[in-house]
């Protein structure tokens, strides 16, 4: 059951989990001489961490219900 | 119970005939005034036993009717039961205070004003 | 290093601007025409894009070669912050598309009681905060510039007297331009169509541009990405930069502090500063599109970053270490390269990216300056009696000079000190002090007005002494000793150790302080004192504005507010919107309501609540709050609502008040009704107990005792349906139908039913009317009924056995005009006006005919709907003629055909 709420939440945890994953202490796991497809892993990581990141929210947004979000208000609609 | 000369005083004609009808089943005899001007009048001319005394009424009120008897010694012995569609605690609170012997708001029940005049009346 | 020719450059920059401008006035044509082209997720995601300015263009990858990595926190606080969009961002949303709200001024001053100290405040901070960003703007361009058409050198900024100075030429060129864009009409929600399609395309052009930069210098100039790791990886002074510790500003220990210091201020800076309020807030057309901006603003802004780190390595590896100004890599690099026209094509990004920022910031802030601070003040000083529809569009103008010019001053006095990207950090740091007062303001009903006064002040306080004087200082305009030892050499004061924190990069530092500083006190305030009154409820809307919504009609609170006259109102309204749209306004408001037409609109609380959100839009809610109020006195909050607010003495005060006033206002009308009720009633008891209790009653008595019981029965369901009908006619809920009417056929029919009536009184009728008639639009029933109760009112009061009744029916291009004239007492003046009150009933009681004192007032409010009138002639001693006149044409709403 796909609701707003559930987006929210969803959406919510993710920021959570982006929030700690993208900082210290956790980021500097990242933080080493290695390269990988000839890009530094730091460099990778936080890039395509970012990418997975903006697919997740892709993924929870786009599939939901198409909720009959509200409009902004036209002059006449104005109670 | 001797027969008492009872004044009805009310404007709406068909609570007149009503309590017409009411006190001369008690065997009184009645006489009537249509607005408050004519009760004094007639209060005064004919010193009934009892009125039954509306509030509303065109002219003077029932209120200013009672304060206007009260004022006048000569007529102490007169007893007055107001009737009234307002029942507000104020209202009967106000005609007590104006002297009235009794207040009874309408719809009122026909055993309790007979009760009630028979009590009066003595 | 090859140059291109100054003419082409500047032509160059005017073509795209003219083609911004273009794009902007084709969509606000669209707009107009109803065929909006903003309308679109995808738009709205791009135009959130300019969030990133010169400085994504210039700063970052300044930032990237002297700190690697330490760019990216600016970007990835916007991506977290824009998975909370759903919640946060979609409640802002809400609650702003709910009360009209334009700015982020009118937002904190509303939601803490329309109060217009927040709101000037809110101003000032944005005023002031945002000076240092748009001086980046410029410095970033005038580089830029001096680069690409080399007059590097030979103008620099501090060398030349200003009017001849580039840059502040380009700053009034701006000012111009963003004059042009925005300030050209007003527009009651604020929202500006072109500018949003123009700043979405503007968001491509920096893409494009910048990648293709990118894509040039990786794979162009070196053999892709492997090859400038590697290169940069070998070279010492350049492999910190491919790692996190070891490039930060500050102490390594920090580094942890400082990452999420960044990450949080450009987090809160994506929401708050004004641009982005007004993009992402204001500019939003369905609340939908904030579900693809989710995601897509975020990608929009990892691929515009995706070649920073290549750009910086690139530039250093090629120039080595001080060899060319990094900030400007992504044109000195094209140019080395040989390829002028893509560093023409990448400045013409740049620019596109300074413009954008400047306009849509300019615009946001100068209408928040003149809402909030000048409108307030020219409204308060009373001189208003001209017509002021055209002053906010000036104030504007002039805000938006005054703000370029202001940003080129900090330009001059502090820019060259410091990097672009540190600049613009000092201005997120403002912005962000209005967080706590805005994110607590939704989410904690306790938050009061003080509370946020105080943390606003002691934030911006905080952040002016460990930000912005330090920048200052440290371009010389103030001794340098200040930051070093203290104002006065005391040490704990040092603005960049403030209190002996040390360690902190500057930045880290200021937000620290100014945010705790800001919280506590908005929290510890918030708690000391209870809120007003207005402010809990403002409280509740803005919290609760979701919930609110899924009950009928939104807002759930209504003011009462007595005593406005609708004329004042009109006036208001045409003074400060316009003459033309006032009167749309209102007639738009008459038709909704069923008023029909404007003069007979029921001035009630929503009536005013409408004209104050509609001026609201042109004029901020703290400013509109105050002009309605001086025209409408104002009663404090009903019963309801008082029971969910805290009790303070003077909110006791006004409920009594106002219970005691409504109490009167009730009375009459509710003691009219029983006394009426309770008449008939009493007569109905009394013969039914009498009946009963003398089961020998005779037979005649009976039966007339019985005929007056249904005789009373009939006069009070009589009286209860006139009671139902005048409440629903005046309550405006009357079911009313539109037919062609005869009026001669309906006179004949009135007379025919009221036949019976006048024979008993032994009275004569008699009719005057043309022979032709046209047809009446109106509701028959309801013109027979007024016709009857003017019949029998005049059989009522006609002499028995002598009575003439004359009825008379005139025309003219008008309307029809009815009267009925009797020969009975006719009513004395005094009394003629008593006449259609309710319950009032003419002649002496003692031989008043029975009635309900309801007929007439009805019959009026009937006559009134049709938009005619109704009125008495007497005199007394010669009979009364009631008349009525109803138009052949008239405007109604709701009727039914």
């Amino acid at each position: 059951m796909r609701t707003a709420a559930t987006r929210s939440s969803r959406l919510l945890g993710l920021c959570a989990l982006g929030a700690v994953g993208f900082n210290f202490p956790l980021i500097t796991l990242w933080d080493r001489s290695v390269t990988v497809f000839g890009v530094p892993l730091m460099a990778l990581a936080l890039f395509a961490g970012w990418a997975v990141l903006i697919g997740a929210a892709a993924w929870i947004v786009e599939r939901g219900p198409d909720d009959a979000g509200a409009s902004a208000p036209t002059e006449s609609a104005e109670p | 119970m001797s027969a008492k000369h009872v004044l009805i005083a009310d404007d709406e004609v068909n609570i007149v005939i009503s309590l017409e009808f009411l006190m001369k089943r008690e065997g009184h005899r009645v006489s009537v005034a249509r607005d408050g001007d004519a009760a004094l009048e007639a209060i005064r001319r004919e010193r009934p036993d009892l009125v039954l005394l509306d509030v509303m009424m065109p002219g003077k009120s029932g209120f200013e009717v009672c304060q206007a008897v009260r004022a006048d010694d000569s007529l102490a012995a007169v007893k007055i039961l107001m009737l009234s569609a307002k029942g507000r605690d104020t209202d009967i609170a106000k005609g007590q205070a104006l002297g009235a012997d009794a207040y009874m708001t309408k719809p009122f029940s026909t055993r309790e004003l007979a009760d009630k005049v028979r009590e009066m009346l003595g | 290093m090859h140059t291109l020719p100054l003419a082409l450059v500047l032509g160059a920059s005017f073509a795209y601007l003219l083609l911004l401008f273009t794009v902007a006035w084709w969509a606000d044509r669209r707009a107009s025409a109803g065929r909006s082209v903003i309308g679109n997720a995808w738009v709205y995601a791009l135009s959130i894009g300019v969030y990133c300015t010169a400085w994504t263009y210039f700063g970052s990858v300044g930032r990237a070669a002297a700190s690697g990595l330490w760019f990216l926190p600016i970007y990835l606080g916007p991506t977290l912050a824009m998975l909370l969009a759903w919640s946060l961002l979609r409640k802002m949303v809400r609650i702003a598309h709910t009360h009209r709200i334009t700015s982020i001024a009118d937002f904190v001053a509303s939601r803490y009681g329309k109060s217009r100290t927040l709101a000037a405040l809110v101003t000032l901070i944005a005023l002031v905060g945002i000076l240092p960003y748009v001086a980046l703007q410029l410095k970033a361009i005038s580089s830029g510039f001096a680069l690409l058409a080399g007059t590097q050198g030979a103008n620099s900024a501090q060398g030349t007297p200003w009017w001849l100075d580039t840059t502040f030429v380009m700053a009034l060129l701006l000012a111009g331009f963003t004059i042009a864009f925005g300030t050209r009409h007003l527009d009651a929600s604020e929202r500006h169509e072109g500018m949003v399609a123009a700043i979405a395309l503007e968001s491509v052009v920096k893409l494009l541009a910048f990648v293709a930069v990118g894509v040039f210098v990786t794979w162009s100039l070196f053999d892709g990405p492997g090859d400038i790791f590697a290169r940069a990886a070998a070279d010492r002074s350049l492999a910190p930069l491919l790692g996190l510790t070891g490039s930060s500003g500050g102490e390594a220990r920090f580094a942890g502090g400082q990452w999420f210091a960044l990450t949080l201020l450009s987090a809160l800076s994506v929401l708050f500063l004004p641009r982005q309020f007004q993009v992402m807030v204001v500019e939003l057309v369905d609340e939908r599109h904030l579900r693809r901006a989710t995601w897509a603003f975020p990608l929009y802004m990892l691929l515009i970053n995706l070649f920073v780190l290549p750009i910086a390595l690139g530039g250093l590896l090629h120039f080595g270490r001080g060899g060319a100004d990094p900030e400007t890599f992504v044109l000195s690099l094209p140019l080395a390269g040989g390829h002028p026209w893509l560093a023409l094509l990448a400045f013409v990004g740049g620019l596109s990216a300074a413009t954008g920022m400047v306009i849509v910031e300019a615009i946001a802030v100068s209408t928040m300056v003149c809402n909030d601070l000048v409108m307030p003040i020219v409204l308060g000083s009373g001189r208003h009696t001209s017509d002021l529809s055209r002053l906010p569009l000036q104030i504007r103008r002039v805000v938006i000079v005054l703000l370029l010019m202001l940003g080129y001053l900090y330009f001059r006095i502090a820019g060259e000190a410091y990097a672009l990207v540190s600049i613009g950090l000092i201005s997120f740091a403002a912005v962000a002090q209005f967080a706590p007062a805005l994110i607590g303001g939704m989410y904690w009903k306790g938050a009061t007005r003080a509370g946020a006064l105080a943390g606003l002040v002691a934030g911006f306080a905080l952040w002016a002494w460990t930000l912005l004087l330090p920048s200052i200082a440290k371009s010389g305009w103030l001794p340098h000793g200040f930051v070093a030892d203290g104002p006065f050499g005391i040490t704990l004061l040092r603005p960049e150790q403030l209190f002996g924190l040390t360690g902190l990069d500057s930045l880290t530092h200021a937000l620290l302080w100014s945010l705790l500083a800001n919280i506590g006190l908005l929290v510890a305030v918030s708690l000391a004192r209870p809120p007003a009154a207005r402010e809990v409820a403002q409280a509740l809307r803005f919290v609760d504005v979701f919930r609110s919504d899924r009950q009928a009609g939104g807002t759930a609170t209504v003011r009462w507010r007595a005593q406005a006259t609708l004329a004042e109102l009109r006036q208001l309204a045409a003074r400060f919107l316009g003459a033309e749209p006032a009167e749309r306004l209102f007639a738009e408001y008459a038709q909704r309501s069923g008023a029909r037409r404007i003069e007979r609109i029921v001035l009630d609380a929503q009536l005013v609540r409408h004209v104050e959100t509609q001026l609201a839009g042109a004029i901020g809610s703290a400013s509109a709050h105050a002009v309605v109020a001086t025209v409408v006195e104002e009663e404090p909050l009903g019963p309801s609502d008082l029971l969910r607010l805290l009790d303070e003495a003077s909110q006791v005060r006004a409920l009594n008040r106002q219970l005691e006033s409504l109490d009167r206002l009730k009375d009459d009308f509710i003691s009219s009704v029983t006394h009426e009720l309770r008449t008939p009633l009493t007569s109905i008891r009394a013969f039914a107990e009498l009946m009963r209790d003398d089961p020998d009653m005779a037979t005649a008595q009976r039966q007339e005792f019985l005929g007056l019981v249904v005789a009373e029965t009939e006069r009070l369901s009589r009286l209860v349906n006139q009671v139902l009908d005048m409440a629903k006619l005046e309550a405006g809920h009357g079911q009313w139908r539109r037919e062609a009417i005869d009026l001669r056929e309906l006179i004949a029919h009135a007379v025919h039913t009221t036949s019976e009536l006048f024979r008993e009184r032994g009275a004569v009728v008699t009719v005057e009317q043309p022979d032709e008639v046209r047809p009446l639009m109106a509701d028959r029933d309801r013109l027979l009924q007024v016709l009857l109760n003017l019949l029998s009112n005049a059989a009522k009061f006609v002499p028995q056995d002598g009575g003439r009744v004359r009825i008379t029916l005139s025309t003219d291009a008008r309307g029809a005009t009815i009267e009925v004239q009797d020969n009975g007492r006719g009513v004395p003046p005094e009394q003629q006006r008593l006449v259609f009150e309710k319950f009032r009933q003419g002649g002496d009681a003692s031989n008043r005919p029975q009635g309900t004192g309801l007929g007439l007032p009805i019959s009026r409010r009937i006559v009134e709907h049709f938009g005619g009138h109704m009125w008495l002639r007497s005199t007394p001693g010669q009979g009364a003629c009631f008349g009525f006149e109803l138009p052949w044409t008239h405007d109604t709403v709701g009727d039914q055909s």
